[in-house]
């Protein structure tokens, strides 16, 4: 799945603001997610000196420190939100590690970066990693199972890791933003771009992920079902590359559309002078993907 | 007071080796060859004819014992001293008392009518037992493991203990000298001598009542730590492959675009 990711490097230190694809290291970033047995809870902080008591109670030598008492039995106060949940274990000597996946525009506004007038708040959405063996992680490579992202090898990563999409969990802002100091790493444009693209069929069945997969079974079906022929995949491949356009223009000219308009309300930029090369763009990629997409369909024609 | 005994009869020794006449047998020959110390004998209370043995006697069970230098001869010292003790005198007499209020003989009704009438004296001979035991580690290299349990249940004379350190242990009955009720609260002592180890069941020397005792059963089985560390869960899956994959790599023309990367401006 990594054929147009090229040599790398594949990885950055991180910038000064946190963007889609950073990678966190930090104990409290669980993937918590909810389960039958689910329950808002009370409680709070006991106190060290508190602590030692219950211990000596408890019949354990608990530590001399502030430790949180949480249970469902105690009335839950709706400032606090605890809730009892559930969370993958990792062995005691591993840090938890996560992905950010919300996009760099939501993450800009949550965490106030480069913005005015705003307070941080809200969630983030992060897929935890994980680590699997050398052949599990090829198998997912060749494979590409939407819900598990493998990612390159790097020294600031544990060899063979997984960005988990399958078991993604919300942050609140607040935390990401005192945490900023403890991301590892950042994706490349490309790595980031694949990351998109994987997170985009796993949530939406939608881009090249996925219509490359559903192109291979129209391949497939053209040949009668099973392997897919060399003509066929051609075939297959010309549908495909019709979309890779479409793509395009929705996520880099009208990504370019939208940053201009920005430019025009919120910062004074010409109308007048950004918008025409704009266009340009549009029209030239439209009439390709109207030449693309025509003989694509005069191809299947001829072989229907 | 959360503890086994510091001391057994010749009634639970003799369960331990094989019950009735056969573990009386056991025990006198174990006797004749030292293994098992000189106990204080209480003679004939009610219908029961009691010998009292300290805790750390079990050792004399395994019969390794001999094969270490001088153990007999410590084991005796250290006995004769330990029974000698003011503490254990107060015991002996409690220990006298409770058994007379026996029916039937029942170590677990023993030990609590003991606790009922002797706890702080109780607690003094445990000490010394303790500390006897340290010194046996020592100088012998016998070690002596007490661990919290509850009995689960009991399946073909085995009994299931659930131990606090989150442990199951499987324990024959003939080892068992508590009730083995379902949900009772007991001591696995472990007892090793040459890397032979044994387990025997004792009933709990304690002080509280029954739902105390439960709840600190169960914060001691929810604080113990994982016998096997935490292992990362697998990552469970429901994707299936397709059972065919392309010839070739598609690669596509039109990439470097994205929507999730870029950063409007500030409004």
């Amino acid at each position: 799945m990594f054929e147009d990711l090229g040599e790398g490097p594949h990885y950055a230190d991180p910038a000064t603001d946190v963007v889609f694809g950073d990678i966190f290291e930090a104990p409290f970033l669980r993937d918590v997610y909810v389960r039958d047995s689910t329950a808002l809870m009370g409680g709070g902080t006991l106190r060290a000196n508190l602590a030692l008591r219950l211990g000596k109670w408890m019949g354990e030598q608990l530590p001399e420190e502030d430790i949180g008492l949480y249970s469902p039995a105690l009335t839950p106060k709706p400032g606090a939100r605890f809730a009892l949940a559930q969370a993958t274990f990792l062995p005691a000597d591993e840090t938890p590690r996560a992905i950010l996946i919300s996009d760099s525009c939501l993450t800009a506004t949550a965490l106030v970066q480069g913005r005015t007038k705003r307070s941080v708040g809200g969630r983030l959405l992060f897929a935890p990693l994980s680590v699997v063996e050398p052949e599990q992680w090829d198998m997912l490579v060749r494979s590409e199972d939407f819900a598990r992202f493998p990612l390159p090898v790097d020294e600031r990563l544990p060899e063979c890791s997984v960005a988990e999409l399958g078991s993604c969990f919300m942050v609140d802002a607040r935390d990401v933003k005192e945490h900023v100091h403890n991301r590892i790493v950042s994706l490349s444009a490309p790595l980031a771009e694949e990351l998109e693209m994987h997170w985009s069929a796993y949530a939406a069945r939608l881009g090249p992920r996925a219509y490359g997969r559903n192109t291979l079974k129209l391949a497939s079906l053209l040949s009668g079902g099973g392997k897919p022929g060399d003509d066929e995949q051609d075939l297959a491949d010309a549908v495909a590359d019709v979309l890779d356009l479409a793509r395009f223009i929705e996520a880099q000219d009208l990504e370019d559309v939208s940053a201009a308009e920005e430019d025009v309300r919120l910062s004074g930029g010409d109308a007048a002078q950004l918008t025409p090369p704009l266009v340009e763009n549009i029209i030239e990629h439209l009439r390709e993907l109207s030449d693309q997409a025509a003989a694509a369909a005069d191809c299947l024609s001829a072989r229907a | 007071m959360l503890t086994a005994p510091g001391f057994l009869t010749n009634h639970e020794l003799d369960r331990f080796l094989g019950g009735g006449d056969t573990g009386q047998r056991q025990r006198q020959r174990l006797r004749h060859d030292h293994l098992l110390p000189m106990p204080a004998e209480l003679g004939k209370v009610r219908r029961f004819n009691i010998a009292l043995f300290p805790r750390f006697a079990l050792a004399g069970l395994v019969r390794d014992l001999a094969r270490i230098p001088d153990a007999t001869d410590v084991m005796a010292a250290v006995t004769a001293r330990a029974l000698g003790s003011a503490a254990f005198a107060e015991v002996s007499a409690a220990v006298r008392e409770s058994a007379r209020a026996l029916n039937v003989w029942s170590f677990d009704a023993l030990v609590e009518g003991v606790v009922e009438r002797a706890a702080d004296a109780l607690q003094e001979w445990d000490e010394v037992v303790s500390s006897v035991e340290r010194a046996l580690t020592e100088r012998l290299g016998i070690s002596f493991i007490s661990e919290l349990g509850v009995i689960e249940r009991v399946v073909n004379d085995i009994c299931r203990v659930s131990l606090a350190s989150g442990r199951v242990e499987f324990v024959p009955c003939g080892r068992v000298a508590a009730a083995t009720e379902e949900g009772n609260t007991v001591v696995l002592e472990r007892v090793n001598v040459l890397s032979k180890e044994m387990g025997y069941v004792m009933p709990l020397e304690t002080t509280l009542d029954k739902d105390e005792l439960e709840l600190t059963t169960w914060f001691a089985q929810m604080s113990a730590p994982e016998p096997e560390g935490v292992v990362a869960e697998r990552q469970v899956s429901n994707f299936e492959p397709l059972p065919y994959e392309r010839s070739r790599p598609r690669r596509r023309r039109w990439r470097g675009a994205s929507t999730m990367t870029r950063v409007p401006a500030d409004a």
